[in-house]
């Protein structure tokens, strides 16, 4: 009995493991930073350990985790964004995904659409200038000279580019309803 | 912009690009004080998500999950790290291994049917004072009437202590599927999810429902029964 209960513990593992770098990067896709992936896809895995069988079944256990994923990241967009998920699919088409390859597959192309989605009808130059400091990864002087500003227009150019793909006006602009003042928070 | 700058304005601005380089370094942004910061803070969440290339999760992050999995599985416990040094150094099995083996031992005991004996056997030497987990007391066992279920908050988890055939189980409240607070239905032998209406027997063991998947079982926590008293096992 002890025998049969260990080779099922170390089955399970087993599956724990090969399911790091899908979860991991199911989760990055809907937060867009390591620190914050890597802490709830843990999350995922201290309660995987905590809540399953030993002796579940490696589909059963795969679509679990998967679940427990997108749970994670609703609580955590709700928490820090007080929005949901950037990529949100109806609980019942994910219970069925049961491989994580496919669904990760599936956040990536949603992701890149809902870049796709944010960089359009931005003018020119505030494109360039979410391309290279998001996309890209550059610093803000690597941006300014490539974009030939300097490195204060850079930032300028980059909060007003961020501020015009959410839809928001600048601060100073006259805008009532709805927003805070921001203070207190 | 500059004619219209405000400290608002700048304070906004320097949070931009604060949040801006912790993308770019890939680190945890600052959280967001205000809606405007919150929907800026989701487009460049949205944007860095949106990469082609992603980063291969870290040889920490590897590590980190494999020490879970690996204590999970009652293997040789990964933690403390080596990089921790002599203090962890082992003469034979120590008390704190011997506890945090109980603990794990704890939170594996959903599989009770197969495992409950060779588990209490090591819970055994766990027990005392200093434990982490420990036994609780959950009821009086006056109070857990044969069919009965009886809802309690046992050190920080939410239990139903269920009595048939004389034997009391301790299951986990929750759900599952989410972590929804389960309803107790005793005439039916049920215990009912209100989120979606998955439904489970009194041993824990998932139902067919209007939820389409089978659903994990009910984790459930050792229980036994001395001088009237209900005990339960919180690791």
């Amino acid at each position: 009995m002890e025998e049969a209960f260990q080779a099922d513990a170390a089955a399970l593992a087993d599956v724990y493991r090969r399911m790091i770098r899908p979860l991991y990067r199911y989760v990055y896709r809907q937060v867009g930073n390591r620190e914050d992936a890597e802490d709830i896809a843990a999350e995922v895995f201290v309660r995987a350990t905590r809540w399953l069988r030993p002796e579940a079944g490696e589909r059963q256990v795969r679509a679990w985790l998967m679940r427990a994923a997108k749970s994670a990241i609703r609580e955590f967009w709700r928490a820090t964004y007080r929005s949901p998920p950037l990529v949100d699919w109806d609980v019942e088409r994910v219970a069925y995904i049961e491989l994580a390859e496919e669904a990760e597959d599936e956040a990536g192309r949603r992701a890149r659409r809902e870049v796709e989605e944010l960089l359009r009808g931005l003018p020119e130059r505030y494109r360039r200038v979410l391309e290279l400091r998001f996309l890209e990864g550059l610093s803000v002087r690597e941006t300014a000279e490539r974009m030939g500003v300097s490195e204060a227009n850079a930032k300028v150019l980059q909060h007003r580019a961020l501020l015009s793909a959410a839809r928001l006006s600048p601060r100073g602009a006259p805008r009532r309803g709805g927003e805070g003042d921001g203070h207190g928070g | 912009m500059r004619a219209t700058g405000t400290g608002d304005d700048d304070r906004e601005a320097a949070w931009v690009e604060e949040a801006a380089e912790a993308f770019a370094a890939d680190r945890r942004p600052p959280r967001p004080r205000t809606a405007r910061e919150r929907a800026l803070l989701r487009v460049m969440a949205a944007l860095r998500a949106g990469r082609r290339e992603l980063p291969e999760p870290s040889p920490e992050f590897r590590a980190r999950v494999e020490a879970l999995v690996r204590e999970a599985a009652g293997e040789e416990p990964a933690w403390p790290p080596a990089a921790q040094g002599a203090r962890g150094r082992r003469e034979g099995v120590t008390r704190r291994e011997l506890l945090r083996w109980a603990g794990v031992a704890a939170l594996l005991a959903t599989a009770a049917s197969v495992g409950a004996d060779w588990i209490l056997d090591r819970l055994g030497a766990g027990r005392g004072e200093g434990a982490r987990g420990g036994w609780r007391e959950a009821a009086q066992s006056a109070e857990v009437a044969e069919g009965a279920v009886v809802y309690r908050d046992v050190a920080g988890e939410s239990l139903f202590l269920v009595r048939r055939g004389g034997r009391v189980r301790a299951l986990s409240a929750f759900c599952t599927h989410m972590p929804c607070l389960l309803h107790a239905d005793p005439a039916a032998g049920q215990l009912v999810c209100p989120c979606h209406g998955a439904r489970f027997d009194l041993a824990g063991r998932s139902l067919p429902s209007t939820y389409a998947l089978p659903l994990p079982s009910l984790p459930e926590f050792p229980a036994r029964e001395a001088d009237g008293r209900i005990l339960v096992w919180i690791g």
